[in-house]
């Protein structure tokens, strides 16, 4: 039928046009019958009679056309968005409580996307694998130079593997291209800390990361020279440098090395690491890499390979493993049981690995969030409802079609679902704004760094909001609308209000009640527990006193240009002017800090048992600290038995030692660890780093200390070795104990050393803020604001839900109640009455609540292992309080809408009832 | 409660054969939707009662389909109203559904037999 020619009649017609065409009709009709006989008036009645429903042609004339439902939905937009906003309690309750449940999903699924689902952005990502070495002790950890070398001159299924060393170094200084003239760092001449990635030459090839200014690195970098390539990553020049080309080709000074910036890697490319790092230098800059492979056997380097053309992960995989095998063979006892392994690479490394179970239940928390939202806004939906029932019964009566009608309700719950999708969208992106921001700028604080978190609005994102709002609008929209569509209109007229809707129902309310009540109690206690233990993280005594230390870094005077005899000079009137200082009580110094990183170990064990190079091979290893003879007593780190060094052995750099505790006593078991011989170093070992060469020979304990929290708050090192030694290595800082909290001290220091050598870089930090940014306090810290936040938005719905509820009910049972008081009934009785059922759900909730909690905190406990070793205790006073404070929230909603029902005027319902 | 179900009945009834009535009435010439009405009313002899809620409905459909066309006329007592004709497609189409129904109506009456129909 679709001939071309029926084509043109094929057009529109104008709703005004039809009906003129009905006024017609009626017209025509009444002419013929005045004809008949009909009086004027009689006729039009008639015409009309006979006619029949006029409307109803016309709403199935506007019905047939193909553009009616597009009309239909504005005009049911319209309608909705009048008759919302006529309820404005209503509205707001309801776009609130649904747009922050809406919210806290999409915050989840926003970081989850961000971190878990984002691509690495190179060229072929599902090419690259991670390589990791697990041993007993240790899962994916890194590998040895000589492992580097012996994998990648093996492994034929991997067309190229790269190694990459993370290290926190100081960037001191800057000299320009060409004049060779020296930059200050910064202002005030203080030095920086910068997060670097050491990597092999082949690195960047490996990803296939395309420098986006200058070049990347070539195969001669490998090798050392004395001045080393390096790159600036996108982040770190537009960040630090505001993109100035003209920073390619200087060269920076970095912790003691020189490194001349060759080119600038893209933008938010990490590597394989979580943080994106702000400078990439040669691996060669720590020594020739042939020549490390050598020398030391300390596990250094993180691997990445990218397979071959016709490989698969899991034959990279076997292939690895036959290596490792035949690797054994060269290895010390230590690593005979290790095991070697390649997985696919993802964004954020071992972070993105450990996010996903730990989104996983965040999504599951805030969906039950949703969830709640959803039977909440439904819950209110219905309470209006039922005071709509009029309007609507009005509306059927004369004549409108129930699917409209229908369809005019799920349009409310579209509406305010959209309303509150904007809404959560708004909160979200704000709040995701405000973290991303707040995570920079604590990473640039503590280290520097980038979080590539691109928490931007994508489309997989915005595709999520929007399903998950329209539907959330749906789910909550259908129930009220399919039992309003079923109204019957005689009765509705008879009594609105009219007997409670089936027990079944109420039901099902009540499940959502305790439900989302359960939901918050779980969350809260969990969270609070998660706080606490943070907290107690903070109180918990790690060994060493940080209130009122004061770190101060300083360059490396010779690395500026300065004579060795200088240098000296500088160190020892810097040294001096500090401890003359009001208020300083000791200064020393230390190779490294405790929590402060850059951990140094070296393989330790008694001398009598140290026979063989072997023996001393398989030793365990322990991290060790150069420091002066004032340590102890500025960390205010207790001298159990024997002595501190003296100042002459600090100068020296004596063959004594200090050692923890725990450590004589797993080295020497029942016996005096003092007077003994250590054993320190491998055969073939030097440390990590050029300044601090690691110890290889034999020492005498003379001290044992108290056990510190070194490497995380929330573990007690299992054994620390102080030696001896004035280290003016870049990894040295000088120590100030000082009277009050040390914040004067962190600006004053700066100045003084300035005042003595204008160019020597610096930076000061005060101990209790490493503390403070200490990993299992942040993760404890965060852990705890997400999952109180997530709780209480949970708690609030629940407050709206036991409100929507109750009135709901109370609603119902106004006659009932009107009845009740009219015989008699005090306000009270009725109060009591209409909390009765509420209380049984408010009860049942709490009870699966505390249960929950307590399996949350376990759950917590299991995830964050290693990280915040203090368990979250399950602390009575949490399990009791936090469900109390809970159930009176709910119970104070509840009577907050049962005293309408108590302050009902019998009378007036029994007699109007509208 | 009971409102819908006799709509649906109605026009279960109607459907199609008034769509056949419309086309049948238009052969004669054009006419408008009142005029229509009461043809059909008029030729059986007032046992068809034509539901103006149906009849507008239907004729948009016809139109629709290019079966018939509809402009705007006058009335011989001078009203305006919208006359529609057949086209040749819809001329066609009465052929086809006439024979049809004919079949139809034939058929139906040889499986009732003719002692039934007294029933």
């Amino acid at each position: 039928m679709w001939t071309p020619s029926a084509f043109p009649r094929r057009r529109h017609r104008a709703e005004s046009d039809f009906s003129s065409e009905i006024q017609a009709h009626l017209a025509l009709e009444a002419d013929q019958l005045v004809a008949e006989g009909w009086t004027p008036a009689d006729a039009a009645t008639e015409a009309r009679r006979r006619f029949g429903n006029v409307g109803g042609a016309q709403e199935r004339f506007h019905d047939a056309r193909h553009i009616a439902w597009i009309e239909d939905a504005a005009r049911d937009v319209r309608y909705a968005l009048r008759a919302l906003f006529r309820d404005k309690v209503y509205l707001l309750a309801a776009v609130s409580a649904l747009g922050l449940g809406l919210a806290a999903n999409i915050a989840v699924f926003s970081l989850f996307a961000a971190v878990a689902l984002k691509p690495l952005p190179v060229p072929a990502p599902d090419r690259l694998v991670t390589i990791s070495k697990s041993t007993p002790t240790v899962r994916f950890g890194p590998f040895s130079v000589a492992d580097y070398l012996f994998y990648r001159a093996n492994s034929r299924l991997l067309a190229s593997i790269a190694a990459a060393q993370p290290s926190h170094l100081r960037l001191a200084g800057i000299a320009g291209a060409g004049s060779g003239t020296r930059l200050p760092a910064t202002q005030g001449n203080v030095a920086e800390p910068v997060i670097a990635l050491f990597v092999t030459a082949n690195y960047f090839d490996t990803f296939g990361a395309v420098p986006v200014a200058g070049r990347g690195l070539r195969p001669e970098d490998d090798v050392g020279v004395g001045s080393y390539s390096a790159l600036l990553s996108d982040n770190y020049w537009e960040r630090r440098f505001r993109r100035d080309p003209g920073i390619i080709g200087s060269t920076l000074l970095v912790s003691g090395i020189r490194a001349t910036i060759v080119g600038v890697s893209p933008r938010d490319f990490a590597g394989v690491r979580q943080e994106v790092p702000d400078i990439w230098v040669a691996l060669a800059a720590l020594g020739d890499i042939r020549e490390r492979a050598l020398r030391e056997t300390a596990v250094c380097c993180e691997l990445v390979g990218r397979l071959t053309a016709d490989a698969s992960v899991q034959r990279a995989q076997a292939e690895l493993a036959s290596l490792a095998a035949a690797r054994r063979r060269d290895l010390p006892v230590s690593e005979q049981q290790m095991k070697v392994s390649a997985a696919p690479a993802i964004s954020f490394g071992r972070i993105g690995e450990l996010v996903r179970p730990l989104f996983a239940a965040l999504q599951a928390a805030t969906l039950m969030v949703l969830l709640i939202a959803c039977a909440n806004v439904a819950g209110l939906l219905l309470s209006r409802a039922t005071t709509r029932e009029r309007e609507i019964s009005v509306r059927l009566a004369i004549g409108a079609g129930r699917g409209r009608l229908v369809r005019q309700l799920i349009t409310e719950g579209v509406v305010v679902a959209v309303l509150a999708g904007a809404l959560a969208a708004v909160v979200t992106g704000y709040g995701l704004a405000t973290a991303t921001r707040l995570a920079t700028t604590f990473l640039s604080r503590h280290g520097g760094g980038t979080l590539a978190l691109a928490i931007t609005a994508d489309s997989r994102v915005l595709m999520y909001v929007a399903a998950i709002s329209v539907l959330a609008g749906i789910v909550f929209a259908v129930a009220p609308a399919l039992q309003l569509s079923r109204l019957d209109l005689a009765s509705a007229f008879k009594s609105s209000g009219g007997s409670p809707p089936g027990y079944h129902r109420n039901r099902l309310r009540g499940f959502l009640l305790a439900g989302q009540i359960a939901v918050s109690v779980a969350l809260l206690i969990t969270a609070v527990g998660l706080a606490r233990s943070a907290a107690s993280l903070l109180q918990l005594d790690p060994g060493f006193r940080s209130a009122g230390v004061v770190s101060a870094w300083l360059t490396n005077p010779e690395e500026i240009g300065l004579p060795a005899p200088r240098a000296r000079e500088i160190e020892n009137r810097v040294r001096a002017r500090l401890a003359a200082l009001p208020g300083v009580q000791s200064v020393s110094v230390a190779s490294r800090l405790p929590l402060g990183g850059n951990v140094t170990t070296s393989a330790m064990l008694p001398a009598e048992r140290a026979v063989d190079p072997v023996s001393r091979d398989a030793a365990p290893r322990y991290p060790y600290a150069y420091v002066s003879e004032d340590y102890f007593a500025t960390l205010g780190i207790r001298l159990i038995r024997g002595r501190s060094f003296s100042a002459q052995e600090v100068r020296e750099g004596a063959g004594v030692a200090v050692i923890s505790d725990s450590m004589a006593r797993t080295l020497w078991p029942g016996v005096e660890a003092i007077g003994r011989q250590l054993a320190t170093g491998t055969a073939r070992e030097t440390g990590f780093n050029t300044g601090a060469r690691a110890p290889a020979g034999t020492v005498e304990v003379v001290g044992v200390v108290r056990d510190v929290h070194g490497l995380a708050m929330a573990t007690v090192d299992v054994g620390d070795v102080y030696l001896p030694r004035l280290t003016n290595g870049w990894s040295s800082r000088i120590l100030l104990r000082v009277d009050g909290d040390g914040s004067a001290m962190a600006r004053e220091i700066p100045r003084i050393v300035h005042d003595i050598e204008p160019a020597l870089p610096v930076s000061v930090e005060n101990m209790s803020a490493v503390v403070a940014s200490d990993a299992g306090v942040v993760a404890g810290k965060v852990g705890a604001w997400v999952l109180a936040t997530i709780g209480l938005l949970g708690l609030v719905l629940a407050g709206v839900g036991v409100y929507g509820t109750v009135s709901y009910s109370v609603r119902h049972q106004r006659r009932e109640i009107g009845i009740r008081m009219a015989l008699g009934a005090r306000p009270r009785q009725v109060l009591a009455a209409t909390l009765r059922g509420p209380f049984r759900w408010i009860a049942g909730g709490v009870g699966a609540g505390v249960l929950l909690g307590v399996t949350g905190i376990k759950l917590t406990n299991a995830i964050l292992v290693g990280v915040s070793a203090t368990a979250s205790a399950l602390d009575p006073a949490v399990l009791v309080l936090v469900p109390l404070v809970i159930a009176l929230f709910a119970l104070s909603a509840a009577a907050l809408s049962g005293r309408k029902a108590a302050g009902l005027d019998p009378a007036a319902v029994l007699r109007a009832d509208t | 409660m009971a409102r819908r179900p006799i709509i649906k009945e109605r026009e279960a009834l109607l459907q199609g054969t008034l769509d056949l009535l419309i086309l049948r009435i238009l052969i004669l010439g054009e006419e408008h939707g009142q005029g229509i009405a009461r043809a059909i009313q008029h030729r059986s002899s007032d046992t068809l009662i034509v539901d103006h809620g149906s009849l507008y409905p239907a004729l948009q459909r016809l139109e629709e389909r290019g079966w018939i066309g509809g402009r705007w006329g006058t009335s011989e007592n001078n009203r305006r109203a919208r006359y529609y004709s057949l086209t040749a497609v819809g001329r066609r189409q009465l052929t086809a559904e006439a024979d049809k129904w004919r079949r139809l109506v034939e058929s139906i009456a040889r499986v009732l037999g003719p002692g039934m129909a007294e029933i």
